[in-house]
């Protein structure tokens, strides 16, 4: 059994092995035959074709040395010779000359040019149109970012002036958005209101592009609710020594409350027997303007600033837009309570706000005046305010507010270099632009800043302008009631107990 | 992404017409072979004709550069009114502001070549040994056209263009103010 065993195992690969090198001969020598047979075919096929498009093989092989150059192939397909039957000189071949002219345009593509070529003539009218407002508002734009904000608000103006004289329906939302956070950005919460309740309808401020200015909205509307809490709270028109402490007291108690509003009625938190029945606008207590409510109490009562410069400091430091309305009253609070360096450092962060504005120019001249006893430095200041509010054309009510005060510390600086003469042009040019501040209410500002008129009568006494002195005595006493301090001082005047530096150097003229 | 590339080209449809018009425009007058002269259909070649590649440097740069330049000109004219109307002036009832932002906004979209165009303009002037000047003046533009054709391939051109339409008054406002001055 071994035995056949191993002779098998001995032969049966032999046998497999040549029986498959036949096999693989064979399907070699088909396939050789197949492969020649198929080229055989090929050849004589290609050659065919040829000769049906006008090839001649033995011309060809007589130019196959001299083949043909660029020139003279199709320009778009390099393979074939150039020339057409319409054009022999076409630098292309029949085929490409043919596909290339067989592409028609779209209509579709036709009627779209032609429509955006009349939509951008029409725009380009369109922007020549608002090139002047554009401009006008470019300009403004550099000037709010200059912090210029007097500038920015005149510019502003020119440009709605150009709208409104345009004509034109549409509202001009981020011209009104600029100005109402510039006016805001100034503390006019006057000239806010108005831009809103002129310009903009109620729907409007629901707009996404109004998101800034709903917030400013909400902040005025706390401001005023807090006002009437306030007003709910304490009378500031009877406060007296006996109530001053309760009526601090009584406003401090405001701070952190919430205020509910619904049409008319106002609540606070602290009005135990209200429950609110989640229909009211709810508002928190604006603790600036408690602050500020706090700061009017004790100037009424005529106390001195180191009772209230604290109340002042909190006031503005809750907004920047305590800091634009209130900044110069603390200035002026730290100047009176020796804090210079302070008043100084606000006076800066203030012309960070607005450049423009006077009172920078204001402080600094305050605190040259007490500090550094400098009356030529402090005038100019005074100077440089003043013409600053020009070049910003002060023709505007809100221009004109911060002249009056410079022109009279212009006035009161001249008082302190003995020089009556000028000081007395200086203080009768504040009242004048004190009147036409408030053009309307003549009357009113004597009785808002008797000070003013005082000052004028006194110089104007000290330096012979009789004349003067007598219209200035007139007005005041026509219209302001109580002129008792006027005569005190008139009278130390006459008497030469003091002198117009004593009665300046107390502080009460400066208009602040 | 390629139904992304085709929602963002049919919001964009005048602007893909006006390209693909251009496109054709210039493969007429640099003898090139369209294959397809629809202006209008909703596949990967949107906004684009289907034609041959140009063999020739002067037709590959013409037909990247001449629907870029007419789309991107056209497109700022009109792009101009409609931005500083509406983002700028912020005049919301005003309708033709609107056509006039959808439209350059449109139009800005499709102001790209597409790709394989771009690579046959790199085959035509940079893959060779040539030493010529014409290397020097194409190379930016194949820079834009090679970013621009990617952008647009993953659809980005039109976040560019919405964000071309905010920047616009700002661009605007540097010289605009200055040629009204002169004129005033």
């Amino acid at each position: 059994m071994d035995e056949n065993k191993e002779k098998l195992d001995g032969q049966q690969p032999d046998v497999e092995t040549d029986d498959l090198k036949q096999e693989m001969e064979d399907l070699a020598r088909i396939f050789k035959e197949e492969l020649d047979k198929t080229k055989q075919e090929a050849e004589e096929l290609a050659i065919e074709e040829l000769e049906v498009e006008g090839y001649n093989p033995q011309k060809v092989s007589k130019d196959d040395s001299n083949k043909k150059s660029d020139e003279e192939l199709c320009e778009y397909c390099g393979e074939r010779a150039r020339g057409t039957e319409k054009n022999p000189k076409s630098p292309y071949c029949q085929e490409c000359e043919s596909l290339l002219e067989k592409c028609p345009y779209d209509y579709k593509g036709i009627i779209a040019v032609l429509v955006i070529a009349c939509i951008t003539i029409g725009a380009m009218f369109c922007f020549a149109v608002n090139m002047p407002i554009f401009s006008i508002m470019k300009k403004a734009d550099k000037a709010a970012t200059e912090n210029k904000i007097f500038t920015a608000l005149i510019e502003y103006e020119s440009a709605l002036e150009f709208v409104e004289n345009k004509e034109t329906d549409h509202t001009f939302y981020n011209l009104h958005e600029k100005r109402i956070e510039l006016y805001y950005d100034l503390g006019n919460i006057d000239s806010v209101n108005y831009e809103i309740e002129t310009y903009l309808k109620e729907d409007d401020l629901k707009l996404p592009l109004f998101k800034d200015t709903r917030e400013i909205v909400s902040d005025i509307e706390a401001m005023e609710a807090t006002s009437v809490i306030i007003g709910q709270h304490v009378d500031l028109n009877v406060i007296s020594e006996k109530n001053y402490q309760e009526t601090l007291d009584e406003l401090d108690k405001l701070i952190g409350k919430k205020i509910y509003v619904k049409g008319n009625v106002y609540n606070d938190s602290t009005n135990e027997s209200f429950t609110p029945d989640g229909t009211e606008t709810v508002y928190d207590v604006d603790a600036g303007w408690v602050y500020i409510a706090k700061y009017q109490a004790s100037v009424l009562l005529e106390k001195e600033a180191k009772d209230y410069v604290d109340d002042m400091e909190k006031a503005v430091e809750s907004s920047e837009f305590m800091k634009s309305l209130a900044g110069y009253m603390l200035a002026d609070a730290y100047v009176k309570v020796g804090q210079y360096d302070k008043a100084e450092s606000l006076a800066k962060d203030l012309k960070e706000i607005n450049c423009e504005a006077t009172d920078y120019y204001l402080i600094m001249s305050l605190v040259s005046r007490y500090r550094d006893k400098d009356y030529n430095k402090a005038i100019e200041y005074t100077e440089q305010g003043v013409k600053a509010l020009e070049e910003s054309s002060g023709e505007t009510a809100f221009v004109m507010r911060y002249s009056p005060v410079l022109l009279m510390q212009k006035g009161i600086n001249l008082i302190m270099l003995d020089k009556n003469d000028e000081a007395v042009d200086s203080i009768n040019d504040c009242c004048y632009a004190l009147a036409e501040t408030y053009i309307d209410s003549y009357t009113t500002m004597i009785v808002q800043y008797p000070q003013a008129w005082e000052i004028a009568a006194l110089v104007s006494l000290q330096v012979g302008d009789n004349d003067n002195y007598k219209a200035m005595e007139e007005n005041l006493k026509q219209t302001v009631e109580d002129t008792k301090q006027y005569e005190l001082d008139l009278a130390d005047l006459k008497s030469g107990a003091k002198t117009l530096k004593n009665l300046v150097e107390s502080g009460r003229y400066d208009l602040i | 992404m390629r139904i992304i590339y085709v929602i963002i080209k049919t919001l964009t449809l005048p602007g893909a017409m006006l390209h693909a018009f251009f496109e054709h425009l210039c493969c007429r007058t640099s003898k090139i072979i369209i294959d397809d002269e629809r202006v209008v259909r909703f596949d990967e070649m949107m906004s684009h004709v289907d034609h041959d590649l140009a063999k020739r440097k002067g037709p590959s740069f013409d037909i990247c550069f001449i629907p870029f330049f007419f789309n991107l000109v056209i497109g700022s004219m009109i792009l101009m009114y409609g931005s500083v109307s509406i983002i700028y002036f912020g005049r919301l009832a005003d309708i033709f502001g609107w056509v006039c932002l959808y439209l350059g906004i449109a139009l800005l979209t499709n102001i790209f070549p597409q790709i394989e165009d771009v690579m046959m303009l790199k085959e035509n002037y940079f893959l060779n040994n040539e030493k010529k000047i014409s290397k020097v003046f194409v190379a930016p533009f194949y820079g834009i056209f090679w970013l621009g054709a990617r952008l647009e391939k993953f659809s980005l051109t039109l976040v560019t263009s919405v964000a071309f339409a905010f920047v616009m008054p700002y661009i605007l406002g540097l010289f605009v103010p200055a040629i009204y001055n002169a004129i005033k």
